[in-house]
């Protein structure tokens, strides 16, 4: 025999079987699928890099900013930067002082202000990574809009 | 056609076949709406949030773990979209009766669901859940209609197991006092006539 309590279940679920749920209008898939291929034409036009590339230009900066500044140091002109004797004696050598620096920087625990360039200029891609994610975020939405 | 469950079809989106998202809009957008609807009261803004929902669950589905089904993320994403968008609005709360009292038998009561015709009776269980909170009203739905467990119900609204629980218990018992009211009204009305 039925309790109270499964009584009221059963009267309940026999009654809410009963209704029906409400329905979108006609052309609510449709909208909801053209908002999405609006969206991936908008990423075929307006590809942003894939984190494999933002790992690259991460490593690739600090690397360009070492170039850039042993070329300032040096004030090495195109015709000097392929002289092989140059390489050997000057900047081989310099090189391997910059290592002696580092491991001296690590063993004081002292950060130079080129460690410091480099730790921002890393710090600063990353943030227009993120700039740039959300960037195409807006766009997708001021584009269906 | 047998549906052959949501993971198939968020593979096939996943894999880069975006239109296999049209078979998951069909399953869940009634649902997905009348969960909005129930809480905001109106169907452009109910339709809205349910469209909003569905974007941000393709933009997400990479995250979509499959640890809980598909469709509770989905009615999660609804539920509080549509209840943000209540508080937003500062909509009037509809006046909930707390005062329940139980002045029927379940003989009157199966006796009056006897007495009333197929089309009365969901005339009358749709104006009843139309007159519940916004909250209680998708618990129902989800319990009743979607047939949720209890532990699927709480992941989607946010409340403990125990709440949800609660909380059916009284709306079962607020439905049947309505139910019982409405009997009665017209067992007057027809000895009057």
């Amino acid at each position: 025999m039925m309790n109270n309590k499964d009584h009221t279940e059963d009267i309940i679920r026999k009654l809410i079987q009963k209704t029906e749920l409400e329905s979108p209008s006609d052309g609510f898939t449709d909208n909801i699928m053209n908002k999405i291929q609006t969206e991936s034409q908008l990423e075929e036009v307006n590809p942003v890099p894939g984190n494999n590339l933002w790992y690259w230009i991460i490593v690739a900066f600090p690397v360009s900013l070492l170039v850039g500044a042993a070329l300032y140091y040096f004030r090495l002109d195109f015709a000097g930067l392929f002289n092989f004797d140059y390489f050997t004696q000057t900047l081989i050598p310099y090189v391997r002082d910059l290592f002696g620096r580092v491991s001296d920087i690590m063993s004081n625990q002292e950060f130079s202000p080129i460690l410091m360039v480099v730790l921002i200029s890393v710090g600063f891609l990353m943030i227009i990574e993120r700039a740039l994610h959300f960037g195409k975020r807006m766009k997708s939405y001021l584009f269906i809009i | 056609m047998n549906y052959p469950g949501d993971n198939f079809y968020i593979e096939k989106v996943l894999n880069r076949d975006t239109s296999a998202y049209a078979y998951i809009v069909n399953r869940h957008k009634d649902m997905a709406f009348t969960i909005a609807f129930r809480i905001l009261k109106n169907r452009e803004d109910a339709e809205e949030i349910a469209q909003d929902a569905f974007m941000k669950a393709f933009n997400s589905l990479e995250k979509f773990k499959q640890q809980s089904k598909f469709s509770t993320w989905l009615y999660s994403i609804v539920y509080n979209a549509a209840i943000s968008r209540t508080r937003k609005k500062q909509l009037e709360m509809l006046p909930v009766d707390d005062h329940i009292i139980e002045n029927y038998t379940f003989d009157d009561i199966t006796t009056g669901i006897n007495e009333i015709d197929e089309e009365e009776q969901k005339k009358f269980i749709n104006n009843a859940i139309a007159k519940l909170p916004e909250t209680e009203s998708v618990l129902i739905t989800l319990y009743y209609k979607e047939e949720n467990s209890i532990d699927q119900i709480s992941e989607i609204v946010g409340m403990s197991s125990s709440n949800v629980k609660v909380k059916l218990h009284r709306i079962r018992k607020k439905l049947l006092t309505e139910f019982n009211g409405y009997i009665k009204k017209k067992e007057e009305v027809k000895s009057i006539t």
